[in-house]
C-alpha cells in the first residue's frame, strides 16, 4: 500500500486565488460596546469613499484619518451572538489595526488583518477621473477585467506617430522620441487614450498603459509611411496612427503594409475617418488597407432610450453619435476592421489639462491599447493572430441594436473587448489532450477538460490566473502534475 | 465709398485665406503630392542635379529623352520611398513631388516609358488628423445668424468681433458650438476672429438680422 501510495501521480492542485491589485487593507474587527459602532452614512462620494464618524471624540478622531469603501456587519444573520458584533471593513491605510489595538482594545477586543481579500477580478485604477466615473468608454470594453491579466505581464514596445505631444504632461509617459516633437494637442490627446499613466493618482486612466513602453513618432515622421515601416522593423509590436492621407487606393502602400504586420509582425491600427469630411462615410487609406486594423466609432455613455437634456446621443454601441442623425457617425464600411467608443472621450490635453472630443482618432489608440496587452501576454503571437483575436472577441451584439441597423457589416466585427480579446492570448484550453513526457504548460487561465496525464508524463499548469480542471482530468499512476 | 468698397474686398481676402490657410496648417504644414514610380531599370533612375531658387529640382539620367519629360514639370524632390524593405519589388519605387497640378507628368512617362517604369501611382503626403479637436470645417463659420465655433471640446473660446476697419465691437467667451451674435450687432459685415487656446481662427459675420 505504501508503495502503491508513493508511485502515485503526486497530484498538488492549488487553484490559484484571484490577487486583487489594491492597497487598501481589509479587517473583521468584534466591536463589543455598542456605542462604539460608528454611524456610516450609505452614500459614497464621487471617488467611492463612505462618511464614517463617532459621538465618541476619541474614535471620531481615529476614523476620520481614514478612508472607508466599506464598515458593515459582517455576519448580520449570524445566531452566535459576537458573530453578530463583527464588522468588515475596507480602509485605505494598514494604520487603522494599530490605532484600534492601541486605542479601544477594551471596547473591541478583535481586529483581524484579512490576507486574502474580497476577489473581485478586476483592477480598479485610482485615477481620479476614472474614478469619477467619466472614462464609461473602458467600462464599456471591460478593461478592468483586462488589466487585471495584463498587469502580470512586463510591457512590449508600443509607438505613436502623431503631429506632437505635451512631453512634459503630469500624465503621460513615455520611454522615448523618434522625430522632432512640437507640443501638438492632438497627438497629446491621442496619447492620453492609448498610454496616459495609469493607477498613479492623476488624472486619468488609459486601456493600455499596464502594457506599453511607449515612443512617440512625430515631427517629418508623422502621417509618413516609411517611417511606420522602419519603427516596425525597429521592433515596435503595436503602431497607433490616428490620421489618413487619401480616398485613393494604392498597391505600392498596400504592399508596404502587408510587408508591416506580416514580414515585421507589427499591429499598425488606424482610424477609419470622422464622416462626411473624410472621404465621405467610405474608405480611407492607408485605414483601409488589407494589412491596416481600422476603427470606427461608437456611444458609449448612455443606455439606449436615456437622453441628455433631451437629447439622444452617446448611447452605448450605438454608431450614431446623435441617434437618428446619420450625419453625425464616423466613418463606417466593409474595409472598417472593429468599432471601439469615439465620442465624447476623456483624454489627457495641452497645459496638463483634461476634457473630451470624438473621433475615429480616439477610438484607434483603445484597440491599439488593447492589442499591445495581448501581446503583452502572449509575445509569441503573430500580428495575424493579435488581430484575429481582436476580432473574434469583439462583441458582435452591436448588429442587434435597431439604431445600428442601416450599418451592418460595415462597423466591422463588433465592440472592442479588452477582457475577452486579453484573456484568450494567455489562456490554454485542452480538451481530449493526453500528456505524455515532460511539459510545462503557462498562461493566464488553464482549463483542462477530458485530459490524461500518462504515467509517465511530468506536467505543470502554471498560471498566472486559475487553473480550471473539468470533468474527465485524470492523473495516471507514476506521473506527476502540478498546477500552481 | 471706393475707399469702404477696396477695404471690403481686402478684408474678405485676407479674412478667407486665412481661414483657408488654418485649416490646412492643422492638417500638415509639409503636404505634398506627386507620383510613386517603380522603376525597373535603373539606368533610369534620375539623381538630383541642382535646385533652383524657388526650390524646384532638375533630375538627371544622362538619357535626353527621359531627362526632357522631368525638365516640363515642376519638381520639388525625388527619393527613394522605402529602401529598408525586405519586399523586392518595394525598393524599386521611387517618389517624384510635384507641385500639385502636374497631373501630365504621370501620363507621360506612362506613354513612353511604361516598360521601364511599371507602375505608377499618385503619392499623397498630407497627413489628415482623425480626431474632432481639429475644427471640422462644417462646424465653422456663419449658417443663418448662427456662427459655429468648432467642436465643443471642452476649451472656451474667445469670439471678437470688429468692424471692417478693424475696430473692435464686443467679445465674449464661451464653451459652446456656437453663438448668435446677430442680436448684439448692427446690419451688415463683421470681422470675427475665435481664439482657442493658441489656436485663431478668423472669418467674416453678414448680419442681416
Amino acid at each position: 500500500m505504501k508503495k502503491l501510495i508513493l508511485l502515485c501521480a503526486i497530484l498538488i492542485i492549488s487553484i490559484v486565488p484571484l490577487y486583487v491589485f489594491s492597497q487598501n487593507a481589509h479587517f473583521y474587527i468584534h466591536i463589543k460596546d455598542s456605542k462604539y459602532i460608528p454611524t456610516v452614512t450609505d452614500l459614497k462620494d464621487s471617488s467611492g469613499f463612505l462618511k464614517v464618524s463617532s459621538k465618541i471624540d476619541k474614535l471620531n478622531m481615529v476614523v476620520r484619518k481614514y478612508k472607508f469603501k466599506e464598515f458593515k456587519q459582517a455576519f448580520p444573520t449570524a445566531k452566535t451572538d459576537w458573530l453578530k458584533e463583527i464588522y468588515y471593513v475596507d480602509c485605505d491605510n494598514e494604520d487603522f489595526e494599530n490605532d484600534i489595538k492601541k486605542q479601544f482594545v477594551s471596547q473591541m477586543p478583535l481586529i483581524e488583518r484579512l490576507c486574502s481579500p474580497q476577489t473581485t477580478g478586476s483592477f480598479t485604477p485610482n485615477d481620479p477621473i476614472f474614478r469619477e466615473g467619466k472614462q464609461t468608454n473602458l467600462d464599456l470594453i471591460h478593461a478592468e477585467e483586462a488589466w487585471d491579466i495584463a498587469k502580470d505581464y512586463p510591457k512590449i514596445k508600443v509607438a505613436i506617430n502623431d503631429n506632437g505631444f505635451q512631453l512634459d504632461h503630469e500624465d503621460l509617459q513615455y520611454d522615448s522620441i523618434d522625430g522632432q516633437n512640437t507640443t501638438n494637442l492632438h497627438g497629446t490627446f491621442t496619447a492620453g487614450c492609448l498610454g496616459a499613466k495609469i493607477d498613479n493618482s492623476i488624472g486619468l486612466a488609459s486601456i493600455g498603459s499596464l502594457s506599453s513602453q511607449i515612443t512617440y513618432s512625430t515631427g517629418s515622421k508623422w502621417g509618413d509611411n516609411n517611417a511606420i515601416l522602419l519603427l516596425a522593423q525597429a521592433g515596435y509590436r503595436v503602431i497607433n496612427c490616428s490620421w489618413f492621407h487619401s480616398c485613393t487606393y494604392s498597391s505600392i502602400e498596400a504592399a508596404l503594409y502587408d510587408e508591416i504586420r506580416n514580414t515585421w509582425n507589427c499591429v499598425v491600427v488606424f482610424g477609419a475617418g470622422n464622416g462626411a469630411g473624410h472621404c465621405n462615410y467610405g474608405k480611407t487609406y492607408p485605414p483601409a488597407y488589407e494589412s491596416c486594423l481600422s476603427v470606427t466609432s461608437v456611444g458609449h455613455i448612455y443606455d439606449r432610450g436615456v437622453l441628455e437634456n433631451g437629447i439622444a446621443k452617446n448611447w452605448k454601441d450605438v454608431h450614431e453619435r446623435y441617434i437618428g442623425d446619420p450625419s453625425s457617425t464616423h466613418n463606417h464600411n466593409e474595409a472598417v476592421d472593429i468599432c471601439a467608443p469615439g465620442y465624447d472621450i476623456y483624454s489627457t490635453a495641452t497645459s496638463n489639462t483634461y476634457f473630451t472630443s470624438n473621433g475615429t482618432s480616439f477610438a484607434a489608440p483603445q484597440v491599439a491599447g488593447v492589442a499591445a496587452m495581448i501581446i503583452a501576454v502572449n509575445p509569441s503571437l503573430s500580428s495575424n493572430q493579435v488581430v484575429d483575436i481582436l476580432k473574434s472577441t469583439a462583441d458582435t451584439t452591436i448588429y442587434d441594436i435597431p439604431e445600428n441597423t442601416n450599418y451592418i457589416g460595415q462597423l466591422g466585427s463588433g465592440r472592442l473587448n479588452a477582457y475577452k480579446a486579453v484573456k484568450k492570448a494567455c489562456s490554454l484550453d485542452f480538451n481530449n489532450t493526453a500528456f505524455v513526457g515532460n511539459s510545462n504548460e503557462t498562461g493566464c487561465y488553464i482549463t483542462a477538460t477530458n485530459c490524461i496525464i500518462e504515467s509517465t508524463a511530468n506536467v505543470v499548469f502554471d498560471a498566472t490566473k486559475e487553473v480550471n480542471l473539468q470533468s474527465g482530468f485524470e492523473v495516471q499512476l507514476g506521473s506527476t502534475f502540478e498546477a500552481k | 465709398m471706393k475707399t469702404l468698397t477696396m477695404s471690403f474686398l481686402l478684408f474678405i481676402i485676407v479674412s478667407t485665406s486665412n481661414t483657408f490657410a488654418q485649416y490646412h496648417v492643422q492638417n500638415n504644414d509639409s503636404s505634398k503630392w506627386g507620383y510613386y514610380l517603380q522603376i525597373i531599370d535603373t539606368n533610369y533612375i534620375p539623381v538630383i542635379v541642382s535646385v533652383n531658387e524657388l526650390g524646384y529640382i532638375t533630375l538627371h539620367t544622362g538619357i535626353t529623352d527621359f531627362d526632357a519629360i522631368f525638365a516640363k514639370y515642376k519638381i520639388t524632390d525625388f527619393f527613394q520611398y522605402a529602401p529598408t524593405a525586405a519586399t523586392d519589388w518595394l525598393r524599386q519605387v521611387y517618389v517624384v513631388v510635384c507641385d500639385s497640378g502636374q497631373t501630365q507628368l504621370g501620363i507621360d512617362l506612362q506613354e513612353k516609358y511604361s516598360s521601364v517604369i511599371v507602375r505608377i501611382e499618385y503619392y499623397y503626403h498630407n497627413p489628415i488628423l482623425t480626431g474632432g479637436l481639429i475644427n471640422n470645417i462644417e462646424k465653422f463659420g456663419q449658417r443663418g445668424n448662427i456662427l459655429w465655433l468648432g467642436e465643443n471640446n471642452g476649451l472656451s473660446k474667445t469670439v471678437y468681433f470688429f468692424d471692417i476697419n478693424g475696430k473692435i465691437i464686443f467679445s465674449t467667451r464661451t464653451f459652446n458650438e456656437s453663438i448668435d451674435p446677430s442680436c448684439i450687432l448692427t446690419n451688415g459685415f463683421f470681422i470675427y476672429k475665435i481664439k482657442v487656446g493658441e489656436s485663431i481662427k478668423k472669418g467674416l459675420y453678414y448680419n442681416l438680422k
